[in-house]
């Protein structure tokens, strides 16, 4: 018998090797693309200086927008194996981190059409931008080996900060927008990526090659040795400022917050059967944030987190929220995330408006954002959040049952 | 005269895999307990351990040694793994897929195998230290309490804290099966 660890360690430090005897570069698996002859002429093309400033305002292209429709059609007899999302509408969503301490957004895309690929798919999230993290999120396909055979587009989309005015990929530049479906202040740059394009990567930073390439495995056998394994072309994403200067990444992740975890014993764990748990099973009574509740039988917190103080996120651009205290509720099955949010760079500060939502008619202080699944009531100089449930009706009664127990923002 | 033990700074900063590779069979028996108390399945618990340390191998440029030793990194990674499976059902995936890790079969005899690692009993081992390294484990890497406050309130000045996390942290390793 193989030790199971041991299997581990070997692929661990596989991709370890991997990551010495290729390019530095972070790939997303939302970007994507199968390999194909690169042209070296192209990769001297290297973004520089003033030159790429005047080439900017003539070249950059328009960005598709959040919500759209990918061409061409739906397969009507889609063949196995063969990844399309030509033909689905697909909106992409930006939505506040709701776990305690993690001040950060994340996004997602969605696509709508009847085939096998409706559905949500996840994207980059968590992060906020700031000077050395200019491209902090973004949403594209879900992640598909390399070499699967693809048809048609797919979506990429970065989520950017207020810096970048444009994105290049390899001889496409397009430039970033501003919405009201974004935090504010952010951008972002959606465009359509061709099947068999070499894969976009982020992370460029100079020194860097534009055009490079990651070993990845194929096939039932693809060996130990990472030197065998096929190359894959990569493409950086380069996010440019007014001037068209190149904007270094140096990527950063926040530092993870400590939230105390709390689970009810009766919680609902799916997949993870009579969990052993003999932790705390009540929020802490100390933490900065409580949440109570009033008048709606049925409703059950399960499991959620509490923190004894939040760490401004200094330096970061745009507008950001953090939640001082998380939990999860169910209510008739459906579970409903909760966070109470308030200003991560200056706690206390009256917040500005959640991205995509909406004032809900006769309801004063509450908005909603059906296609984040999304509905929130301020209070005071913070946002009482749920998200999930069967719908903005359910989600309705959850805020109006809701309390926010204390807000201390003092520590 | 013996060789000294890199640290863990040094092995996550070198980029070498074979550092790594060590890093890895330093902290492997902390983690797989720690996550065995949470999780009883032990293919969830391969996976929440696969994940833990992919997820430490593409931001080993973040960890700092100033916040904190590494296996409070890699506790607070698990914890938020273990938080997200629950929430959404199944072991987060990403950082293997990202790095092209090929997923591990598992059969019944590494099954009990894992069961077995995972079964391994913190509280006890946390037991076994003198009450002094045990108080300082705990407060640093579970409390995540400053080394300033706890030299405060202890009366005794940083560097003391930190050599009684340290030698506990390594004495916890040792009971745990890791790396001497």
């Amino acid at each position: 018998m193989t030790d199971p660890f041991v299997v581990l360690r070997s692929e661990l430090t596989a991709a370890a090797k991997r990551a010495e005897v290729t390019s530095p570069q972070r790939r997303w698996d939302w970007l994507r693309g199968r390999s194909r002859p690169l042209t070296v002429v192209i990769a001297a093309l290297v973004i520089c200086g003033s030159a790429t400033a005047a080439v900017l305002s003539l070249t950059a292209s328009s960005s598709q927008p959040l919500a759209g429709k990918v061409p061409g059609t739906i397969a009507t007899a889609p063949r196995t194996g063969i990844y399309s999302v030509a033909g689905y509408r697909y909106r992409i969503v930006v939505t506040p981190s709701l776990a305690a301490g993690q001040a950060g957004w994340n996004t997602w895309i969605q696509y709508v059409g009847r085939g096998p690929q409706s559905g949500s798919g996840g994207g980059g999230g968590g992060t906020y931008p700031n000077a050395s993290n200019p491209i902090f999120g973004g949403t594209g396909t879900s992640y598909v080996s390399f070499g699967e055979p693809q048809r048609g587009d797919t979506v990429a989309s970065v989520i950017t900060g207020p810096q970048v005015v444009a994105v290049r990929i390899g001889n496409r530049t397009i430039r970033t927008f501003t919405s009201t479906e974004l935090p504010a202040g952010d951008r972002a740059a959606v465009f359509f990526v061709p099947a068999n394009s070499p894969q976009p990567t982020v992370g460029w930073r100079p020194g860097l090659p534009i055009y490079s390439y990651i070993r990845a495995p194929a096939g039932p056998h693809p060996g130990n040795d990472p030197n065998r394994w096929p190359k894959h072309p990569t493409v950086a994403i380069v996010p440019l400022d007014a001037s068209g200067t190149a904007l270094a990444t140096t990527f950063s992740y926040p530092d993870p917050p400590f939230e105390f975890f709390w689970q009810a014993p009766k919680a609902i764990t799916p997949n993870i059967t009579e969990p052993p748990y003999h932790g705390r099973t009540h929020p802490r009574a100390d933490g900065i944030c409580q949440l109570g509740q009033h008048g709606l039988p049925g409703l059950t917190p399960v499991w959620g987190d509490t923190i004894l103080r939040i760490k401004p996120a200094a330096g970061s651009l745009g507008e950001l929220f953090v939640s001082c205290v998380d939990a999860e509720y169910y209510l008739h099955g459906w579970p409903l995330a909760t966070g109470v949010l308030v200003d991560a760079r200056h706690p206390g500060q009256v917040l500005g408006a959640l991205p995509g939502a909406h004032a809900v008619p006769d309801v004063p202080d509450v908005v909603d954002f059906p296609g984040a699944q999304l509905s929130a009531r301020r209070i005071g100089k913070a946002w009482l959040v749920v998200k999930g449930g069967s719908g903005s009706r359910q989600r309705l009664r959850v805020l109006e049952a809701l309390r926010i127990n204390r807000l201390d923002l003092r520590r | 005269m013996r060789p000294r033990t890199p640290s863990d700074s040094t092995l996550l900063a070198s980029g070498k895999a074979s550092d790594f590779g060590a890093f890895y069979d330093r902290h492997l028996g902390g983690v797989t307990a720690f996550v065995g108390r949470r999780v009883r399945q032990p293919e969830v618990i391969f996976d929440l351990v696969a994940e833990t340390f992919a997820r430490a191998l593409e931001h080993r440029a973040q960890y700092d040694e100033a916040r904190g030793p590494a296996i409070g990194w890699l506790i607070g990674i698990a914890r938020n793994l273990i938080l997200d499976a629950v929430r959404r059902g199944e072991v987060e995936a990403a950082s293997r897929i990202r790095l092209g890790m090929e997923p591990v079969e598992l059969e019944d005899e590494q099954l009990e195998l894992i069961a077995e690692r995972g079964s391994v009993d913190l509280r006890a081992a946390l037991a076994s230290l003198p009450a002094e390294q045990r108080d300082g484990v705990l407060r640093r890497v579970v409390l995540d309490e400053d080394y300033t406050r706890i030299a405060s309130d202890l009366r005794c000045s940083e560097q003391v804290v930190r050599k009684r996390v340290s030698r506990g942290l390594a004495a916890l390793r040792a009971n745990l099966g890791g790396e001497r």
